[in-house]
């Protein structure tokens, strides 16, 4: 557990710096990688997205520390005619669901068919 | 017994894993990287780090100012307000960094009006925009901006200046890192296009249509259909029946004859052709200016207050700043960004505002083609001239041509074709404007030199209200004034194919509308007739504003033989109605005499005690303002039913003409066309108004004690965000104004005070100023709408003038930034 849970952790860190120096499509990327690696072991797609959102939520906590990131997400929500939680609720699911469903795929595939 | 799970087979199992993977991953990056309906690229726009999320961490005001072309060092300093004071050394400097703060504060505002003008919308916005983009540029605002850039010397100080200006908002352009770039170009997907001078004139020709583009000809050609010109002519009057002008004359206000000739009917039946008229007629651009000859004042110094009505925006269509060039100019005020000039505000001598004059300055001409369908010429004097011609092409976001169309142009100006009419319109606007005329008047040291500076102003022509610290005080209405052909009329179309109709210059400056120092010691201007026509004839224009604000202010300032600057802040949000003063005894009247006569519904006797009650006042918890303004309305649509249809369809004549008609009771224009055998009179039409209006009010809002009809619930201001994300406007904002009022609130309440600005000149300057929403466009920004609250209230902030960086008090003083010249490249 404890060996998963800092699988996890680093994982987001990852994903999180790929995020800082190369940009959001990075992340489907590390995912695929790590699903790639992890093929067979666990959950890999559900630890990639998890790690996503994790990642996010450490970089939007970095840019909330230097401006109202809820302030802005409520702004979005307004300009998106939705409540002010969506605007961040989708800049968690959007990365989860990138890594995570890079993570299978490449996982998938890495198995070389169903009899893998 | 449970039914055993049936297992699907390991392949198809696998098939469906990849295939749901494959698809969530699919469309995760198709969003991600493209657009979807209104949504931006999803991928880019929520990124953490360089996405929209970084607006929030954007800094409030600049810590660098970086212009590689900066020849000097250059000291700015924000104050409390976020208002910078720009110490340069130079005139050129100083624009680069006016340039680059409008730029980091306003930079979609920049880009967004240049594209309104030149019809280059749909490029951001998509297909829905095109029409709009068409009609810009079925004005040639763009082309004639063009031209006067391409005529302008370069060795000119404008062009010098334009220059310098662009290269301040494309330093801050060329810096913009992902993380800085502006909320809308992130919901737009799009970044920002390079600056070039001449936008500067593009956003000129802009306000020049918003000011000065008034087709009263159209207006007047269709009235003439509905009506008969005999009414239209008197609907559309050359001299506004009720004399308030801004050039003080003797025995005014005056009330002067003008008999309304009945409508002829039947209508022609041409109803469905009709255009739909603008719904919102009060809307008209409007503002007030007045300056107090010091013998009038507390202090015994010359005051100025002026508050110029626009459309209303977030942010504004203001920023403020103060601009010092030893030696040069030292003046505070408020600038469009995208041009480097103080339009309104003052310097240390010297304060200055604006109204619109609303003249008559385009015409148009029927012309003569060769070919209806694809002309090339068109025949003046029985002679073939050809015509100029232009590609324009519309395209959408993808860079797509949406369409493409092309612009002809007379030498009198843009062709439009329509309804086998081709039309040429010459319009002063699309000739050289002369905004250094403006900046040259911001140097003035004295009234005079102001008025002569503004001698050289030509469009949009600007009722110029403005004071010294000598206690001079004066106006000028500046601007190009065209000298018709003898015998002709501004409202009426002229036949093109002769160069007789065509104008035969403009009047000389010793003939524009002037006073200064007049006896009664104080000038005002709110969009009224500028000239008396008993005093001077001189067809300058036709369907003038209605009077009411300039009544009101001319009542005030009579009435106040000691003004202080903050008499002159109480006028500017004044609650006082002359338009009220008119019409309410008019209705009291006509319910008394239905009432003697037996004829007065119930409904008409409870409004009219209602309404004898009412002090006149629009003050936000006034509960009496909404039945009378229910009550005009009634009073319009019943009065004005023959516009129900026709050609003239949703036309509502000025509520001066309604006014001058209650002197006429048996007028036809009284009669309700509804009611075949009956000719309703003046006293029937005024009372059941009324009624109308007090059962709406009821129906509507409840009972008129109830505390439903409280002024401030029901007339709001709306502050729309130019994109109309209510999330980024301020709406539903209650105010202490109305219609006609000198805090003017109309129709969808989307026009206003934009800028309120009071001077006094004494031995210091001292000023006060204020306009609804703040000095920064970032929505999240402390400075996005810091001002409203105080806009609103009608108070305003005291402006700090200093006269060095150093001398700005300690407790006003928000940051201060060193602008240093940067080599290309550096850092």
């Amino acid at each position: 557990m404890r060996r998963h849970l800092l699988l996890l952790v680093v994982l987001a860190l990852a994903m999180a710096v790929a995020t800082w120096w190369l940009g959001w499509w990075s992340v489907p990327v590390v995912g695929a990688a790590w699903g790639a690696a992890r093929r067979g072991e666990g959950r890999p797609a559900t630890t990639a997205g998890v790690a996503a959102a994790l990642a996010w939520v450490g970089l939007l906590a970095l840019v909330a520390n230097r401006g109202p990131v809820g302030e802005l997400s409520r702004t979005l929500g307004g300009v998106m005619e939705a409540p002010g939680w969506v605007p961040l609720l989708l800049a968690l699911l959007f990365p989860a669901l990138l890594a995570g469903s890079a993570a299978a795929l490449a996982g998938a595939l890495q198995r070389r068919g169903p009899a893998a | 017994m449970a039914a055993r799970r049936r297992r699907l087979p390991a392949g198809v199992r696998y098939g469906l894993r990849i295939g749901t993977a494959a698809a969530v991953l699919g469309a995760g990056l198709v969003v991600g990287f493209r657009r979807s309906g209104p949504l931006p690229p999803l991928g880019p726009f929520l990124d953490p780090v360089h996405g929209v999320w970084a607006v929030a961490a954007q800094a409030e005001v600049p810590t660098r100012i970086a212009v590689p072309t900066l020849a000097d060092t250059v000291r700015v300093v924000f104050d409390d307000r976020a208002v910078p004071h720009v110490f340069a050394r130079n005139e050129a400097d100083a624009a680069r960094v006016l340039g680059y703060l409008h730029a980091w504060f306003r930079l979609f505002q920049l880009e967004l009006q240049t594209r309104v003008a030149a019809g280059r919308l749909a490029e951001w916005l998509g297909p829905s925009l095109l029409g709009f983009d068409r009609q810009q540029r079925a004005l040639a605002l763009a082309w004639s901006a063009d031209r006067e850039y391409e005529r302008l010397a370069p060795e000119s100080r404008l062009a010098a200046v334009l220059d310098a200006y662009a290269e301040g908002v494309n330093a801050r352009i060329a810096e913009l890192g992902p993380r800085d770039l502006p909320l809308e170009y992130r919901l737009l997907a799009t970044r920002p296009a390079a600056w070039q001078p001449v936008h500067t004139l593009y956003l000129m020709k802009r306000m020049g249509y918003t000011l000065a583009y008034l087709p009263d000809e159209l207006t007047y050609e269709r009235l003439v259909q509905a009506v008969g010109p005999a009414a239209a002519a008197a609907l559309l009057p050359v001299n506004s029946p009720i004399q308030q002008p801004i050039v003080p004359s003797p025995r005014t206000p005056r009330v002067d004859t003008l008999i309304l000739p009945p409508p002829v009917l039947p209508l022609p039946a041409r109803a469905d052709s009709a255009v739909a008229w603008d719904p919102d007629p009060d809307r008209r651009d409007a503002s007030n200016n007045w300056v107090v000859a010091p013998w009038r004042t507390a202090d015994g110094h010359a005051l100025l207050a002026g508050d110029p009505h626009l459309d209303l925006s977030l942010p504004s269509i203001w920023f403020e700043a103060h601009l010092v060039v030893p030696d040069t100019f030292d003046l505070y005020g408020v600038t469009f960004p995208g041009a480097p000039l103080v339009a309104i505000g003052f310097n240390r001598n010297v304060a200055w505002s604006f109204t619109n004059t609303g003249a008559d300055v385009l015409d148009f001409y029927e012309e003569e083609l060769d070919d209806p369908v694809r002309p090339s010429r068109y025949r003046v004097d029985g002679a073939w001239r050809p015509l100029e011609s232009r590609i324009e092409r519309y395209r959408g976001p993808d860079g797509r041509v949406l369409a493409q169309d092309t612009l002809y142009v007379t030498h009198r100006g843009p062709l439009r074709r329509a309804d086998r009419h081709a039309r040429s319109m010459r319009w002063t606007v699309l000739d050289a404007q002369n905004v250094e005329a403006l900046r040259e008047a911001g140097r003035a040291r004295s009234v005079v030199e102001w008025l002569t500076a503004m001698e050289g102003f030509r469009a949009p022509i600007q009722n110029g209200l403005v004071a010294d610290r000598g206690g001079d005080i004066a106006v000028l209405a500046a601007g190009a004034y065209p000298i018709r052909p003898p015998g002709g009329s501004g409202l009426s179309v002229w036949d093109g194919r002769t160069s007789a109709s065509d104008w035969q210059g403009t009047l000389p400056p010793a003939r524009y509308p002037y006073a200064r120092n007049p006896t009664q010691g104080f000038l005002a201007s709110a969009n009224q007739q500028p000239l008396d026509p008993r005093v001077d004839p001189a067809y300058l224009g036709a369907a003038w504003p209605s009077p009411w604000r300039a009544m009101r202010i001319n009542q005030l300032l009579r009435a106040d033989s000691s003004v202080t600057p903050d008499d002159m802040r109480r006028f500017q949000t004044d609650p006082g109605s002359a338009r009220a003063d008119w019409f309410v005894p008019e209705f009291l009247a006509a319910v008394e005499r239905e009432a003697a006569a037996g004829h007065a519904s119930e409904d008409a006797r409870t409004a009219a005690r209602l309404l004898a009650a009412w002090d006149r006042r629009y003050t936000r918890t006034d509960e009496r303002a909404v039945l009378f303004e229910y009550a005009m309305e009634a009073l319009d649509g019943r009065t004005w039913d023959e516009f129900a249809t026709g050609p003239a369809r949703g036309y509502s004549p000025s509520s001066t003409i309604l006014a001058i008609l209650l002197r006429q009771p048996a007028n036809r224009w009284w009669d309700d066309r509804r009611t075949a055998d009956v000719l309703e009179t003046r006293d029937v039409v005024l009372s059941e108004s009324l009624a109308e209006g007090y059962r709406r009010a009821v129906t509507a809002l409840g009972p008129p004690d109830g505390g439903g009809w409280r002024w401030d619930r029901v007339r709001h201001q709306n502050i729309w965000h130019p994109l109309r994300f209510r999330a980024l406007s301020a709406l539903e904002i209650p105010v202490q104004g109305g219609p006609g009022l000198l805090n003017p609130s109309a129709g969808s309440g989307t026009h206003g005070a934009s800028w309120r600005m009071v001077v006094e000149l004494g031995p210091d300057v001292r000023a006060w100023g204020v306009y609804p929403g703040g000095q920064s466009g970032n929505p999240l920004s402390a400075w996005y709408t810091d001002r409203l609250p105080r806009w609103v209230a009608g108070e305003l902030d005291p402006l700090p003038f200093p006269a060095t960086p150093d001398a700005l008090p300690a407790d006003r003083r928000l940051a201060e930034v060193v602008a240093v010249p940067v080599p290309r490249g550096g850092s």
